[in-house]
């Protein structure tokens, strides 16, 4: 037996895999998420959390940002939808020999601008040399601390319902509750795309990189997020996917409402790729309370106007489907790795 | 005294009513018993032998005698008596399928001086709804919809005579009791409404009709109208069923054989798709045939006895994709008027589809008239196959019989995956008691159907297997031909393979007793640009055969015109060189679109199949000019069983494509007549993986949507077995998905 591409794509083949070969022999908690529950980060004290992430996207520098912006913005944004404010990380660096210098510096500079823009310090760190023909890889590991916008949220749920987490989970959601995404979708994956394989498609179009801590933190203080997650592998598909599943609810969305370009639709379409299900660096997709849903969505959109209330949580099915622009319902399944025609 | 056990289609048929008959009319003493597992017991006094002799040859024309145990029985009786049902249900006591109204009522239907006078719901002992308004077993009237509706003092009387022909009759009813119609919004009221209905159809307007199973729309066949009902309906191309007043005017529109004739006239009045005599345009576009049927309720003959016109569009009141509206809350598509009744339908049943293919009846929707007639199949497991995506049906398992459920539909679509799916799997599942060991799904990861199987199988804690999908067609002509052993042609448009690559045009071996299964023979793969979007069009597949043949696509630039807003020939070349969103598939379904659009026949596809038929219907019959081009592939092949998704290395035969289509390009584009190369390339799809199959001795069977295909069984070139008693497509498939279970028995 050997270990497939698909086995490490996010997705169902990858916790098929982690649960037999992993979670099997490795399980434990040192508070309430446990490595086997597969969120963003994990607590391990009262007060803080902890996750970890590696990245080794090819090209390494593209539009809108490098492998270094990700690398932080990445790991942080896991310890923000957690509800926890980033404080400091690791960084390890993996390099080819022969990795150019000017690239590296690139790389290097913005790690440096994106650990500004983020306010966290960088405090440990590794480096290493490989033959392998690898570019380059970056780990980031971090810790995210309690904020005073994660406990105003939590009083704020808890005025409406029960919530028996100490931090957001993407467990979280209940029926009857607003379904967020802070922006437009499909930027980042499309952009790394196009540029690994130098297609031609007149578009201007870049990474969304972003630390989303930066809005997060003010739809906290209005208050009444019960889940979230960033949709980064797997796209908005996944993230849904995981909320409904992991909370036992289904979710209805309207295709209509859901923020993409309208030339990042089209070049998908015409290469024959879904775009919810393709990455994002700097959203979030979030579950709110009904009520506070407006209130939310009106902070959302002083950062970006493209935010959107996409549909709605729901107790009649248990899956993610989409209200199409025609007006039938199709299932939006969590995805595979590589697109999979399915029509006969 | 002799106790008699009957076995077969025995109830819902007026078979207690003829037994009561006989016996009366033999002067036993007695009684007759519906046992509630299917079989019906019998008591008589004497003459054990001449009865049973009576019995089996004056058996009513709906019910079937499978078995007949005789026994000593001790007991005295001074009469013969129709006693209560009693016991526990099981599979043999489904209800019959819909029976299309006998010429008894409706001679009572149109003579005047009978109380049942235009009355659209008369029915009797041997006809009427059955399956439609089950909701639970056994067939007694206080299970189905129709318990709402008391008898009234004529009507029980007749129910309870012996020698009346509704004697027992559990779907009786009459204008004082029965449901009746009333046309909305107008608020008219029996006969009458069904005469507005007529007048305005005929009119030129659109009627949506409630009947047993679900809610037709209907309009005049005319093309202006047609081409209206397709813009309300969204539905551009695909063919719509005409419903016509007799055969006479069946024969106007069609040209038909006896056996056609022979099936339109059937209890089952399926839709009959047939060669078209005429050119209904906007009914069925391009196609050379076009589906018709013969009414089948009371109302259909009253409604034309008030029509001027003598054939009326009858398709089923739903936008594409979702299920058939059964009700006033489901009715969503636009109509002017809407010809209701009061009778809850509590089974969606679509009308049946078949074909006759080279004189062989196919079914390619089995539904009304068919639905819930068991198969018989040799597995001892109660077990429930959830079958494909497309064309979905489910499978139940027990007692060695295998239930098909009704037509299903696209299970893509959420409504009918949520509202008729999973309602159907669930009414079956408590119909027939059914305690699954096994869910049966599909091996592909997405389809909703096998996603659902899985959280099934957990809640009822059953084993899920994941059949591959042309092993499970395949398997569906062995369940129903009873082989152990098969080299099988299955061929369609795309099914998850073990090697998850797509496959389509396959060669299978299968032995069950040895557990051999083997993919022995597989078309050229082709890559599909940009993945589902090859399927809606044509035109990126064929660009990657010739692309992937020539190493240019120079002789496609006579197809740029064709090409969509922001495609470009570039982009389909930078795709193809670096892999992206592109799948590879051995397709006889894809290579077909090809072929429809190189020969300029079809560039888009808007229903299952669409560019395939459109070439079928174009293709002339012609020298063959292709020989098979096949090559040896060493790769991983034979399996230990339908599940199995890995499997060990062996030698496949692969039969090219792209060598043909390069030549058959260039040929057309030099003028020669596509109605030729459209033949030509069937031919040599068929005749290519039937010399890959002859190398082996076993039966051959073929099965797959592509099997439809009128040239591709001709040119075969062999004897084959192929579906008959359900669809060889994906309506088919879950029949087949049950049978891998033999593997496990």
């Amino acid at each position: 037996m050997i270990v497939r591409r698909e086995d490490g794509a996010g997705g169902k083949y990858m916790s098929e895999f982690l649960k037999k070969y992993v979670f099997s022999k490795i399980s434990s908690k040192a508070g309430e998420i446990s490595l086997e529950d597969m969120e963003d980060s994990a607590d391990f004290s009262e007060n803080f959390v902890f996750t970890t992430d590696s990245y080794t996207v090819k090209p390494p520098i593209f539009r809108g940002g490098s492998i270094g912006s990700l690398s932080i913005c990445g790991t942080a944004n896991d310890l923000a939808v957690v509800g926890a404010k980033p404080s400091c990380m690791s960084l390890s660096l993996i390099i080819q020999e022969g990795f150019e210098i000017e690239k590296l510096e690139k790389i290097i500079e913005d790690i440096s601008r994106a650990r500004n823009e983020v306010g966290v310090e960088i405090i440990t760190g590794d480096t290493k040399v490989v033959e392998a023909d690898i570019g380059i890889f970056v780990n980031t590991s971090g810790i995210g601390e309690r904020s005073k916008e994660l406990e105003e949220n939590l009083e704020v749920v808890r005025s409406y319902r029960e919530y028996p987490f100490r931090w957001i989970r993407d467990r979280g959601a209940k029926e009857e509750e607003a379904v967020i995404v802070s922006g437009s979708i499909a930027e980042h994956g499309l952009t790394i795309l196009l540029e690994r394989e130098s297609l031609n498609f007149e578009i201007d179009i870049s990474s969304d990189v972003y630390p989303v801590w930066k809005f997060v933190r003010e739809a906290l203080k209005v208050g009444g997020i019960t889940s979230m997650k960033d949709p980064t592998r797997g796209g908005l598909a996944n993230a849904l996917n995981e909320i409904a599943e992991k909370s036992g609810v289904g979710i209805l969305v309207e295709e209509e409402r859901i923020p993409i370009r309208e030339d990042v639709k089209f070049v998908c379409e015409t290469l024959g790729l879904d775009p919810l299900s393709m990455a994002n660096e700097g959203k979030v997709v979030m579950t709110v309370v009904k009520d506070l849903a407006e209130d939310v969505l009106q902070v959302l959109k002083k950062f970006d106007e493209n935010a959107e209330i996409i549909g709605y949580t729901t107790k009649e099915f248990d899956e993610v489907v989409m209200k199409t622009r025609i007006g039938t319902m199709k299932v939006v399944p969590p995805p595979v790795m590589d697109p999979v025609p399915r029509v006969c | 005294m002799f106790r008699i056990v009957v076995s077969g289609v025995v109830q819902g048929v007026g078979f207690r009513p003829f037994v009561y008959r006989l016996a009366k009319e033999m002067k036993l003493r007695g009684y007759v018993k519906n046992c509630g597992d299917g079989t019906v017991e019998i008591v008589i006094d004497r003459e054990v032998e001449k009865f049973v002799e009576r019995l089996k040859k004056e058996i009513p024309d709906r019910a079937k005698i499978e078995s007949v145990k005789v026994e000593k029985f001790e007991g005295f009786f001074d009469d013969f008596k129709i006693v209560e049902s009693g016991g526990k249900t099981g599979i043999l006591s489904l209800p019959p399928p819909d029976i299309a109204v006998c010429e008894d009522c409706l001679r009572e239907v149109f003579d005047e001086k009978d109380r049942r006078y235009l009355y659209p719901f008369t029915t009797c002992t041997s006809c009427g709804q059955r399956f439609a308004i089950s909701e639970r077993l056994p067939f007694d009237r206080e299970n189905t919809t129709l318990a709402e509706f008391p008898l009234c003092e004529n009507c029980k009387k007749e129910y309870e005579n012996p020698e009346d022909r509704r004697f027992y009759a559990q779907s009786i009813a009459c204008p004082s009791c029965g449901p009746n119609y009333e046309l909305l919004p107008k608020g008219i009221f029996g006969v009458e409404a069904i005469k507005e209905a007529a007048k305005m159809i005929d009119s030129g307007y659109f009627v949506a009709i409630k009947g047993i199973g679900g809610i037709h729309l209907s309009c005049l066949t005319e093309d202006e109208i047609v081409w209206k009902l397709r813009k309300i309906l969204h539905r551009p191309q695909q063919p719509f069923a005409v419903m016509v007043r007799d055969v006479e005017a069946a024969k106007n529109l069609a040209d038909l054989s006896e056996k056609e004739i022979e099936e339109l006239k059937s209890f089952r009045r399926p839709i009959l798709v047939c060669k078209k005599r005429v050119e209904l345009e906007a009914v069925a576009p391009n196609l050379d045939t076009v589906g018709i049927m013969l009414p089948y309720t009371p109302l259909h003959y009253i409604l034309f006895k008030f029509l001027r016109a003598e054939a009326v569009v009858m398709t089923s009141a739903n936008f594409p994709g979702e299920p058939m509206a059964t009700n006033f809350e489901e009715l969503k598509v636009p109509y002017d008027a809407f010809l209701n009744h009061n009778m809850r339908i509590a089974n969606r049943v679509d009308d049946s589809v078949v074909k006759f293919v080279n004189g062989r009846r196919m079914i390619i929707r089995r539904s009304r008239g068919f639905v819930p007639e068991p198969i018989e199949v040799d597995i001892k497991s109660e077990s429930v196959a959830v079958g494909a995506e497309l064309y979905n049906s489910i499978c139940f398992l027990k007692e060695k019989k295998a239930v098909m459920s009704q037509y299903i539909g696209n299970t893509a679509n959420f409504k009918t995956f949520n509202d008729f799916f999973k309602k159907a799997l669930n009414h079956f599942t408590n119909y027939l008691d059914l305690k699954p060991e096994f869910i049966v799904a599909d091996m592909h990861p997405l389809y909703n159907t096998s996603l659902f199987a899985e959280k099934f199988g957990e809640e009822v804690g059953a084993e899920v297997l994941k059949v591959q999908h042309h092993f499970a067609h395949a398997l569906s002509v062995m369940a129903e031909k009873k082989l152990d052993e098969a080299v099988a042609i299955a061929v369609d448009g795309v099914g998850y393979g073990m090697d998850g690559k797509i496959w389509g045009g396959e060669v299978l071996y299968i032995n069950l007793s040895s557990g051999e299964f083997e993919r022995v023979g597989r078309l050229e793969t082709i890559n599909l640009l940009g993945g589902d979007l090859a399927v809606e069009r044509p035109l990126r597949v064929l660009f990657s055969i010739i692309y992937s043949q020539t190493g240019s696509w120079e002789d496609l630039r006579h197809y740029e015109k064709y090409l969509k807003r922001g495609e470009s020939f570039e982009i389909f070349e930078e795709q193809l060189k670096k892999g992206i969103g592109v799948v590879e598939a051995s397709s006889a379904g894809r290579v077909l679109d090809a072929a429809s659009a190189m020969l300029e026949i079809c560039f888009e596809r808007t229903y299952e199949g669409e560019p395939a038929m459109k070439l079928e219907a174009v293709a002339k019959e012609s020298e063959r000019y292709y020989d098979p081009i096949i090559e040896t592939s060493w790769e991983t092949s034979k399996f230990s069983s339908p599940f199995d998704g890995k499997g060990r290395r062996g030698e496949v035969k692969v039969l090219k494509i792209g060598e043909v289509f390069e030549d058959a390009l260039k040929r057309y584009l030099k003028g020669e007549r596509r109605e030729k190369i459209a033949y030509q390339i069937i031919s040599y799809l068929a005749r290519g993986l039937s010399e890959i199959a002859s190398e082996f001795k076993a039966p051959l069977v073929i099965s797959g949507g592509v099997a439809y295909n009128s040239i591709f069984q001709k040119e075969i070139g062999r004897e084959f077995y192929t579906n008959e008693l359900v669809a060889c497509g994906d309506n088919g498939i879950s029949l087949g998905q049950i049978y891998a279970l033999k593997v496990i028995e």
